[in-house]
């Protein structure tokens, strides 16, 4: 089912060597406002990388990422940092601040100088924390948490950024199988509010049920995308999981469970 | 020569056990074996070679307690010295001032810095010393002058090996500075010369300019590089009394140097502030000290006076130069 | 709030005690009334500058700890442990005993600056962008062990005779006996490193999230970076240069504090000035009313209280260090 309106991000040849190791090779990728794109892939794809391109934490040794029609490297860090907003793997948290502060943290790129939050700042905040169902705890500390809560409290965080993109990298991971569903069905949410959201993920039944494109990278190439149906063919899986698996239905929406590992 | 007896007689013992052992064992444990002790021994001659070394030492050191030992008070030098040798900036002074040419052996290197001593100049022509036994050994002194401080074991081992070292103590009055002077002048054979410098001295102390009547017992305290100020058993303060001041340190019963706090320096309000400078062209944050603003602005103009220190710090003739500063500060500051 | 009315207080204290027999009250009526006395002379020479550079060395300390602790992500990051300190008193040690604080008197919080430069320089090399609580630690030992061996070094060689003595000055840093001009020379930089550590409050707390998160927030690491490397050697370099070295007041300070700002890194940073400038005024009237012959010099009383305080923290950090 796919909900796409224009493309909000497109990625063209994007290339990223690292210490002489090649991290990323001619990748393209594009999502659309309320589309869910999962990137895929085993690990060392450079799916982190390539998340972390299009977040501006890296910068691409050639290609070009552009966001609503600009190009990134016209746009200032600050303008970059109102559109696109990332989550990254194994989010942490240094001081034990409480869920406000912490979520209050996403609307930086709104605020100049420091600690001034404006009337529409408190409202973001106060939507992310709703979204999220933190409203309760939002008084409590990061750190007294348990670990479904804290992913809560920092996908809010993302959200309060109120950005057309979201990117989060390996936000379920980790996670008790009650909040990966929560957080799917929540980023679903987020999709059919227009934003635009790429996830990478390593749960193919998760990635087949929930997101509308796949997107599958293998030592940093693109091996192909569209559909899940298409994407998680048994010939991928063989041949870049290297893996078989059971492939099935169930309530109209399929699961895939890996069973033999290929030789 | 008793380690390399000993280490002989145990290669030689070693050897014959070795020799011994030999004849109980097979030809290949006999190799292994040899091998072994053949390296001990090469290691053990290595500690004895080191042994003999270190014991040499100590061996000329138990021979030199054969010889008598001669320390005794100044008076009773049976000779007129003529191989003078000096180990403290004090006696060098004493001894350049008193002394014939060549009876100077070597005075120390403090005394060839000219902002540390007033006899810089003569002192050029003499080989300095680092106040080192082997040093002073090579002069071949038949006297050795020494200070209060100085190395009790350079001392010892001097007495040990038969050098008369007469040690002095710093006088703490102008009159012990006479008796000193009179008493060196005596041990080098220059009993005269000794008692021209003193009625120098004394000449020089009574034509002073005289001080006004109101102006005697002006108030005056001395600051020194870290703050400290001269107490009542102390050469300064003596000086500072021949020239007709009362030293507030005395007054407040300071013991010796003590360390007087900025604030209670300028509360007490001495009339004159005596700055004893030490070696001021070099920067350090003692001196420093002598040149904080709340000085300079509490005591303008004659207030404040600069004794250098070549004048003060040994119990010489030259200290006259300090109590001459001071009468001349005080006539200056009671003016104002 | 609370925290400047008791600054004042100590200020007002600081000001009202000394060694000497000094009234107050009377010194200021005359300052007022315009005499010139030894009373208004010990009051505005001695007494107001030993004041002031407590308040504005404990304010650099106080914040200059608190913004490491922020950048490096590790609580216990401060000037003294780190070897910034170390590396200013050398600096400030190399430009005084050379004399050439004695031709350009604005070389010596230079000399103690550019110190402090090479330290926090060297620690986030040292350290680098994965910081963990251990290397922290062990590159600060490192420089602070040289920069200590290397002070030594040059007091030892330094062509001053009391040069040897006065290392103790400078490792165990007071406050006695400064003057207004110790105050003007260290002020304008100091000044300047702090606007640029306040400056760093936005970046420092995007910084909570981890350095990927502040990044695609819009923060220029880079910028936030040199803001807290060059306003910490700016303000530790200016004050240990004109006070020695006082420790532990970046360490004690921010962690007593910072459950009162709710956690928070940039709301820290002036609170945490605030907080040490207290802190060495208390100190310093603890050294002046101590019945000691020699006044206790002031980094011994803060070891006192931060050595045991560091202990305690390391005790109970121990497992995150495994």
């Amino acid at each position: 089912m796919s909900r796409r309106s224009e493309l909000c991000l497109i990625a063209q040849g994007l290339t990223l060597t690292v210490a002489g190791k090649s991290l990323l090779d001619d990748v393209d990728i594009d999502v659309a406002g309320g589309e869910i794109l999962g990137l895929i892939g085993p690990n060392g794809a450079g799916k982190t990388s390539l998340l972390q391109l299009l977040a501006g934490v890296l910068a691409p040794d050639s290609g070009q990422v552009s966001l609503n029609g600009q190009n990134t490297s016209d746009l200032s860090p600050q303008e970059r940092a109102r559109k696109v907003a990332y989550l990254p793997q194994q989010a942490q948290m240094h001081w034990p601040l409480t869920v406000a502060h912490a979520v209050g943290l996403g609307r930086l790129p709104h605020t100049r100088g420091y600690g001034r939050q404006s009337q529409q700042d408190r409202d973001a905040v106060a939507a992310a924390l709703r979204q999220t169902g933190m409203v309760e705890l939002q008084h409590r500390r990061m750190n007294t948490l348990s670990g479904g809560e804290r992913m809560r409290a920092l996908v809010a965080r993302m959200l309060a950024v109120e950005a057309d993109i979201l990117l989060a990298d390996e936000p379920v991971a980790g996670l008790d199988p009650y909040f990966q569903l929560d957080f799917m069905e929540l980023f679903t949410q987020q999709a059919m509010l227009g934003h635009a959201v790429i996830l990478v993920l390593h749960d193919l039944t998760l990635a087949a049920r929930y997101c509308d494109r796949l997107l599958l990278l293998d030592a940093g190439r693109v091996v192909t995308s569209g559909s899940p149906e298409q994407v998680l063919s048994t010939e991928h899986l063989s041949a870049v999981y290297r893996i078989e698996a059971i492939k099935a239905e169930h309530q109209a929406q399929p699961y895939i469970v890996p069973w033999h590992r290929r030789p | 020569m008793i380690a390399v007896v000993l280490a002989r007689l145990a290669l030689a013992a070693g050897n014959a056990k070795q020799d011994k052992l030999l004849k109980y064992l097979n030809d290949k444990t006999q190799r292994f074996i040899l091998a072994r002790l053949n390296f001990c021994f090469v290691r053990f001659g290595r500690v004895c070679l080191w042994a003999l070394v270190v014991g040499a030492v100590p061996a000329q050191q138990s021979l030199a307690q054969l010889a008598p030992s001669q320390d005794g008070p100044l008076n009773e030098m049976k000779q007129i010295p003529q191989r003078v040798v000096s180990l403290n900036l004090c006696t060098d002074e004493l001894l350049l001032a008193l002394a014939e040419p060549h009876q100077i052996q070597s005075v120390t290197w403090l005394v060839k810095d000219p902002s540390l001593s007033w006899m810089a100049s003569a002192a050029q022509a003499y080989p300095s010393n680092q106040g080192a036994a082997e040093e002073v050994l090579a002069f071949a002194p038949d006297l050795v002058l020494a200070g209060a401080f100085t190395a009790p074991a350079t001392l010892v081992m001097l007495e040990r090996l038969g050098i008369p070292v007469i040690k002095l103590n710093p006088p703490k009055t102008v009159a012990a500075i006479k008796l000193q002077v009179q008493q060196v002048a005596n041990l080098l054979g220059r009993a005269d010369y000794g008692r021209r410098l003193i009625r120098a001295m004394e000449h020089d102390i009574a034509n002073l300019p005289p001080l006004a009547t109101d102006a005697s017992g002006l108030r005056a305290l001395l600051y020194q590089p870290n703050g400290l100020t001269a107490g009542g058993d102390t050469l300064v303060a003596d000086i500072m009394r021949v020239a007709g001041l009362e030293n507030l340190a005395q007054l407040r019963n300071y013991p010796n140097f003590t360390q007087l706090p900025l604030e209670v320096l300028v509360l007490e309000r001495p009339d004159l502030l005596i700055l004893g400078e030490y070696m001021p062209q070099l920067p350090s944050l003692a001196q420093a000290l002598l040149t904080h603003p709340v000085l300079r602005q509490s005591f303008i103009g004659h207030k404040t006076i600069v004794v250098p220190s070549q004048s003060w710090s040994c119990g010489v003739p030259h200290a006259v130069e300090a109590i001459k500063i001071l009468r001349h500060a005080a006539i200056a500051a009671a003016k104002v | 709030m609370s925290l400047w009315l008791l600054m004042l207080v100590l200020l007002l204290v600081s000001v009202s005690i000394g060694r000497g027999p000094l009234d107050v009250l009377q010194a200021v009526r005359e300052l007022m009334a315009g005499e010139i006395t030894p009373g208004t002379l010990v009051f505005t020479e001695l007494r107001v500058p030993r004041a002031l550079l407590g308040m504005f060395v404990g304010a650099s300390l106080g914040l200059a700890g608190a913004a490491m602790q922020g950048l490096l992500r590790n609580p216990l990051a401060e000037p003294g442990i780190v070897g910034v300190s170390g590396c200013a008193a050398l600096g400030a040690v190399l430009v005084f005993y050379t004399g050439l604080s004695g031709v350009y008197a604005m070389a010596l919080p230079l000399g103690g600056i550019a110190g402090a430069l090479v330290a926090v320089v060297l620690l986030y090399l040292l350290s680098g962008a994965r910081a963990t609580l251990l290397t922290v630690i062990l590159a600060g030992i490192a420089i602070n062990a040289l920069a200590g061996a290397l002070t030594a070094l040059v007091l030892n060689l330094a062509p001053s005779p009391f040069a040897f003595l006065e290392i103790i000055f400078w490792q165990m840093g007071s406050l006695s006996d400064r003057s207004l001009q110790h105050v003007g020379l260290s002020l304008p930089l100091m000044l300047v490193g702090w606007g640029l550590l306040l400056g760093a409050a936005r970046g420092l707390e995007a910084l909570s999230l981890g350095e990927e998160t502040a990044v695609s927030l819009g923060v220029n690491l880079g910028r936030l970076r040199l803001y807290v490397i060059m306003g910490s050697a700016l303000a530790v370099g200016s004050a240990v240069a004109v006070s020695g070295v006082i420790g532990f007041v970046g360490l004690v300070v921010p962690h007593l504090l910072r459950p009162w700002v709710d956690y928070l890194p940039g709301k820290l940073l002036p609170i945490s000035a605030l907080g040490g400038a207290i802190l060495v005024l208390a100190a310093d009237i603890l050294v002046r009313l101590m019945p000691t012959q020699n006044e206790l010099k002031l980094g011994v009383v803060t070891a006192l209280i931060g050595a045991p305080f560091f202990l305690w923290l390391v005790y109970r950090l121990r497992r995150e260090m495994i």
